[in-house]
């Protein structure tokens, strides 16, 4: 039988919800700086061993930047508290963030068909929201990751 | 089941910045998928005038200015969440007081008129005097506990134990553990304390976030308590019914008074529909509706309905009667405009409302027609048909079944026309037309007036029906009673007739004045012990004869309601026979009534096939 037993939790990121003035370039969320702010939570809030025994399932396995869509995976055991760690993240490189889950599930084949019904409907969205803005390489960029999803390359 | 949050903190002095931060709290709140939120403002200090609601619930304009793809956002949020997008999302508004002494605690209850222009009211007590005293007798919906100042030294469990008998809500924000690092240890341990104690039940959770980064989706809060150390259900609970439950309590302690009744007009005015429509009113009815309520589904209804819906209440109140209303408004057979009471409540002027507390009564009666009223009103115009009888022609021909107080009516109305007395029979022929139960209150009076009216056509009637002893209680009125007419014109006999006749009337009263006031399940035996006590009043002299009690105590059918009339008729006798079951017809026992000799073929003529 399945000797490691996971879940998957697609969650959407909301960046700078309240509209402050940050200057700079905005953020682009990478699976470098999701992993590390998470990391974080998870130290501050549940010490050295809960981070360690974290880390023997968790990672993030794919971040769409365009609909702010990231696919995080984590031990059956442990997953909660890397929920609750995720949830107290208040900031991804001084800009504030909001993690929200979408769903959770048990396989990799469920997650999916449910990412890419979240992914459709968060790239309407976004083009709703961009309106003119949106740049023409978007839409291509959109579909490779969409591609991905399919061929269970995560 | 929806989740809620039920505190976004409101500032009073609506200021442009602090407003646009409320709107962009309540447009996440909507995308994340939360079917309701309360807006929460903070009072202190004596209660004045000032402090009276003007919270305006956001439009759905300005949550479309903040984010256009609000729609699409909340309905992919709500699908998956799994809440269906016909639910409207609600908004409410909160008051908090902040407690510092017990006096301060006194003068917070719920029926300070300032407090009650807000949906829920909640108090934050500061000290553990106050905590006490907010456990134990304030009369509030929500008990806001405040972590960040030494709050587990604060409460007990014994406190918490009885204000969560009382049905009071404890509530905890789980803003402070995003925000504070330096509180977040006393919290959760604070809340865990709390937890245990209340086993999650009486216990909400909201944000009191005081800017949209520090709220967070309910599914994710309901994990963040969930490590607390209650079950996962019970987290999701304190975040969806926990916050429902209180919502209906609460709402429900606003807007109506007690059991008082709101009658509004329906929308139909149609009368032929008359039950559809109104079933269709009462599944319509939305016991957790606000003034700010934004339908998902249809953003157009939305437009018209926040704008119409201020206007709507006046008019009610502006279009009740000032006599009340009257039984004949809900009939429908009635030609009177089709006023409908709905499912909602509110309270009236006194006079309304004696008016109201009856009609329910009287609409009870008239919507439930089981086998037992059926019974009953059997009953009740089998009683008056010797009163109303002596005044109108009797009928010669045999009435078989029963079925029904129309039945009856038509039966009465047919051996009447034996007796030909001169009374106009326009009030008997129009009870046939209307509800029963309306019959009950108007053939009280009119039987005192019937009463008076001489005797000798009783017995006549009594002669007739006498046959009717030997079979099957249904049946109820034979005609030729000529062998038993001799036996019916002895003295006594004819005294005690009239005694019964008399004593059955005023039972009739009795009972229909009972009925109309009293509920009509389980309430026989009550009323017997009422009637027998009244006729012992009023009956002043009765005259007994042996015959007649051993007569009456032998009768087959035997009931409570008849009980007093044996009872008094055999006052003389110390014995009281208080026979189980109820009667179809009185009258029947004393037609039914045989001479010792008789007895043997009382007997045979049982089982004889009729």
């Amino acid at each position: 039988m399945v000797g490691f037993k996971n879940r998957f939790m697609v969650m959407e990121v909301f960046l700078n919800p309240n509209r402050e003035n940050l200057g700079g370039t905005p953020l682009i969320i990478t699976q470098f700086n999701v992993t590390k702010a998470i990391k974080d939570s998870i130290l501050v809030n549940f010490g050295v061993c809960g981070l360690a025994t974290a880390m023997a399932s968790f990672d993030i396995k794919y971040v769409n930047p365009i609909t702010n869509l990231c696919i995080i995976r984590a031990a059956t055991e442990d997953y909660e508290k890397v929920w609750s760690a995720i949830t107290m993240v208040k900031n991804i490189a001084h800009v504030p963030v909001i993690f929200n889950l979408l769903d959770i599930t048990g396989s990799k084949r469920s997650c999916q068909s449910l990412a890419l019904k979240c992914e459709e409907s968060k790239f309407e969205q976004y083009k709703l929201t961009v309106g003119d803005q949106l740049k023409p390489d978007e839409p291509k960029r959109m579909s490779s990751f969409l591609d991905r999803i399919k061929a269970s390359k995560f | 089941m929806g989740f809620f949050d039920l505190n976004i903190p409101y500032t009073h002095p609506p200021k442009r910045t602090v407003e646009a931060s409320r709107t962009r709290i309540a447009v996440k709140a909507m995308e994340l998928g939360y079917t309701g939120i309360a807006y929460n403002r903070t009072i202190s200090g004596v209660i004045s005038d000032e402090h009276r609601c003007s919270i305006k619930p956001l439009s759905i304009s300005s949550l479309l200015n903040t984010l256009p793809s609000l729609s699409l956002s909340a309905k992919l949020h709500r699908d998956l969440l799994r809440i269906p997008l016909s639910t409207p999302f609600r908004q409410y508004t909160r008051v908090t007081v902040l407690i510092e002494t017990p006096l301060h605690a006194t003068a917070v209850c719920c029926d300070n008129p300032i407090l009650k222009t807000y949906d829920l009211v909640a108090i934050k007590p500061s000290t553990r005097a106050t905590f006490d005293m907010a456990c134990q007798k304030s009369e509030v919906d929500i008990i806001t506990v405040d972590f960040s100042k030494g709050m587990p030294c604060r409460m007990t469990e014994n406190m918490v134990k009885v204000a969560a008998e009382r049905g009071v809500c404890f509530e905890v924000d789980y803003s402070c553990l995003l925000n504070n690092a330096k509180i977040r240890d006393q919290w959760i341990y604070g809340a865990k304390c709390l937890m245990e104690w209340t086993q999650g039940r009486n216990v909400i959770f909201s944000s009191s976030a005081p800017s949209v980064n520090l709220l967070r989706g309910p599914w994710d809060v309901a994990n963040l308590l969930s490590i607390l150390g209650i079950s996962k259900e019970r987290a999701r609970d304190a975040i969806s019914k926990n916050c429902r439950n209180l919502l209906v309590k609460a709402l429900r302690k606003k807007r109506f008074y007690k059991n008082a009744i709101r009658v509004q007009p329906s929308s139909s005015n149609t009368v032929s529909n008359f039950e559809d429509d109104q079933q269709e009113e009462l599944l319509k009815w939305d016991s957790l509706s606000s003034e700010g309520d934004i339908p998902l589904n249809d953003w157009a209804k939305c437009f018209l309905s926040l704008s119409s819906k201020a206007s709507e209440i006046a008019p009610v109140v502006d279009s009740m009667p000032s006599h009340g209303f009257q039984t004949k408004d809900f009939l429908p057979s009635s030609n009177a405009s089709p006023v409908v009471p709905n499912g909602e409540k509110i309270s009236q002027s006194t006079p309304v409302l004696k008016n109201s507390t009856e009609q329910p009564n009287r609409q009870d009666e008239s919507s439930r027609p089981d086998a037992m009223e059926a019974d009953q009103v059997a009953m009740m115009t089998m009683t008056t048909t010797p009163a109303t009888i002596s005044t109108k022609k009797s009928c010669p021909t045999r009435c078989s079944q029963l079925h029904g107080s129309n039945d009856i009516l038509l039966s009465c109305n047919k051996l009447c026309e034996k007796t030909k007395k001169s009374i106009p029979t326009e009030t008997f022929n129009s009870r046939k037309s209307h509800d029963s139960q309306s019959n009950l209150g108007t053939l009280g009076t009119e039987l005192d007036a019937v009463i008076q009216n001489e005797n000798s056509k009783l017995q006549k009637f009594l002669q007739d029906a006498k046959r009717d002893d030997e079979h099957d209680s249904e049946k109820i009125f034979y005609p030729n009673l000529n062998a038993k007419i001799t036996e019916m014109q002895e003295a006594p006999q004819s005294e005690d007739l009239e005694i019964a006749q008399h004593t059955v009337s005023k039972t009739d009263i009795s009972i229909s004045k009972n009925l109309l006031v009293a509920e009509q399940s389980g309430k026989l035996e009550t009323e017997a012990v009422k009637l027998d006590e009244m006729e012992i009043e009023e009956d002043g002299s009765a005259v007994v004869t042996h015959i007649e009690d051993q007569k009456l105590n032998k009768l087959s059918t035997e009931s409570d309601q008849v009980s007093p009339v044996e009872s008094v008729s055999g006052r003389s006798r110390v014995k009281r026979r208080r026979p189980p079951a109820p009667p179809l017809f009185p009258f029947k026992r004393l037609f039914s009534r045989m001479l010792f000799k008789r007895k043997g073929r009382k007997k045979k003529s049982k089982t004889k096939p009729e």
